[in-house]
């Protein structure tokens, strides 16, 4: 029966970050707005990033996170940039959601979790730019991020209770 | 809607071994980043756009510097005043504004991140995404890992699929009442873009439970010999790729030593 448990559990967690990589991908690609110099356009991969981060917890957000921007690059033509991505979508994806786990249902929680991955996300990016193309370049992008991460905290936000409200078994998702 | 960059074709890059072809790309990057001489390079980034006219044809040459062209022209503006040591070639108002340290740090920076982008297109032009999960496999990424990156490029296009019919069902309800002009236009797709989200995320969310059954009736998490469908061929059958790549390694590495 705890085998079952825990092959079930592996599946559904494997789903569960399988899912949301597409989505988050599909989010990346659909909506591109032309501004960021250095990566071109700003999306809203990010809003997928926080609503998995709100919703599914850190481990999903880590990965799905990482996974889904990442692919979206490298289907754009800027794989240069997946590496870098890769790494600061899933860490700000697990930030935020491990600050919502730490946190729990105070009313700043969100908020603060949105701070925590705009964070490590904007200083990623900016670390991973100074060593691409140098800091005066790199510095340029970082109040596209912002505005990029404030759009993904709200929009993250409104979605992630819009859709536990409209279906409610998605709370049992998480882990 | 494919989740890559592939373009199909039968030049010696894309006969070259995925495992060999990631081992030299890891190394050309390190490369780009450890290498202090202009010259060397120039000369590797112009060797990959060479390699890049030969294997997907000479207009592909310039594709991946057609997407970066912006972060160039910003790279060569805003780097010198950041690097104001050396001679000074252009001032204004008193103040040197371009200096010998600054050109130099321009054109390092400028030849460092085209290389690395050439060096990424000219990888995932010629590499389908199976045979690179199957390099990353033979590398020791965990089979669950691989099986999570396989599955979601396999719901990528399923995704695309359920915005877009979402997104058509959602214009065609409001479409008696929604005239106007371009502004409008904007305000009305941002305004109907939460919606079809909400329903893209819960339609992806009800698959979920689907998925994860559908693992579990496969055989997901038994202990039996697993089978798979493609294998990248034994390391022993590769013999000539693998001394390709060790002498492209040791032939870059002797170049940055020696200049």
């Amino acid at each position: 029966m705890k085998d079952n448990l825990q092959k079930h559990n592996a599946s559904g967690r494997i789903a569960a970050i399988a899912i949301m990589t597409a989505v988050t991908m599909v989010f990346t690609y659909v909506v591109r707005i032309p501004i960021a110099p250095t990566r071109g356009y700003i999306n809203l991969g990010d809003v997928a990033v926080f609503f998995t981060a709100f919703t599914f917890g850190p481990f999903t957000a880590l990965i799905s996170g990482g996974l889904g921007p990442a692919i979206a690059d490298i289907a754009a033509g800027y794989s240069q940039w997946a590496p870098i991505t890769f790494a600061a979508h899933g860490l700000q994806g697990f930030a935020a959601a491990l600050i919502i786990r730490a946190m729990g249902t105070r009313k700043v929680a969100e908020p603060l979790a949105g701070l925590a991955g705009m964070i490590v996300m904007v200083g990623l990016y900016l670390l991973g730019g100074v060593f691409m193309v140098g800091f005066g370049a790199a510095v340029v992008e970082v109040p596209m991020n912002i505005l990029q991460n404030a759009v993904g905290i709200v929009g993250g936000f409104v979605l992630s209770h819009a859709v536990r409200k409209a279906y409610p078994p998605v709370s049992r998702l998480a882990w | 809607m494919i989740a890559d960059s592939f373009v199909p074709g039968k030049g010696i890059l894309y006969r070259f071994d995925p495992r060999m072809k990631l081992l030299c790309l890891l190394f050309v990057v390190l490369a780009f980043f450890i290498e202090s001489s202009l010259p060397v390079k120039a000369g590797l980034l112009a060797i990959f756009v060479l390699l890049t006219g030969t294997s997907l044809g000479a207009g592909k040459a310039a594709v991946p510097f057609k997407l970066i062209w912006p972060i160039l022209v910003l790279t060569a503006i805003l780097t010198p005043p950041f690097n104001l040591g050396g001679e000074v070639l252009l001032s204004l108002k008193g103040r040197p504004v371009l200096t010998s340290d600054g050109l130099e740090a321009a054109a390092a920076m400028l030849l460092r991140f085209s290389g690395i982008t050439a060096a990424f297109f000219l990888f995932f032009s010629t590499t389908e995404t199976s045979a690179f999960i199957l390099a990353l496999r033979s590398f020791g990424l965990p089979y669950k890992a691989a099986l999570t990156v396989t599955i979601s490029l396999r719901y990528i296009p399923d995704m695309f699929r359920v915005y877009g019919n979402i997104s058509d069902a959602h214009k065609l309800r409001s479409a008696g009442i929604m005239q106007g002009g371009r502004r409008r236009g904007f305000q009305r797709r941002l305004a109907h873009l939460f919606p079809v989200l909400i329903s893209v995320l819960i339609q992806a969310v009800k698959s979920i439970p689907a998925l994860a059954m559908a693992l579990d009736s496969k055989g997901f998490g038994r202990q039996n010999p697993r089978t798979s469908c493609r294998k990248l061929p034994h390391w022993s059958a590769i013999k000539p790729d693998i001394a390709g790549a060790a002498a492209v390694i040791a032939l870059t590495a002797f170049v940055i030593v020696l200049l």
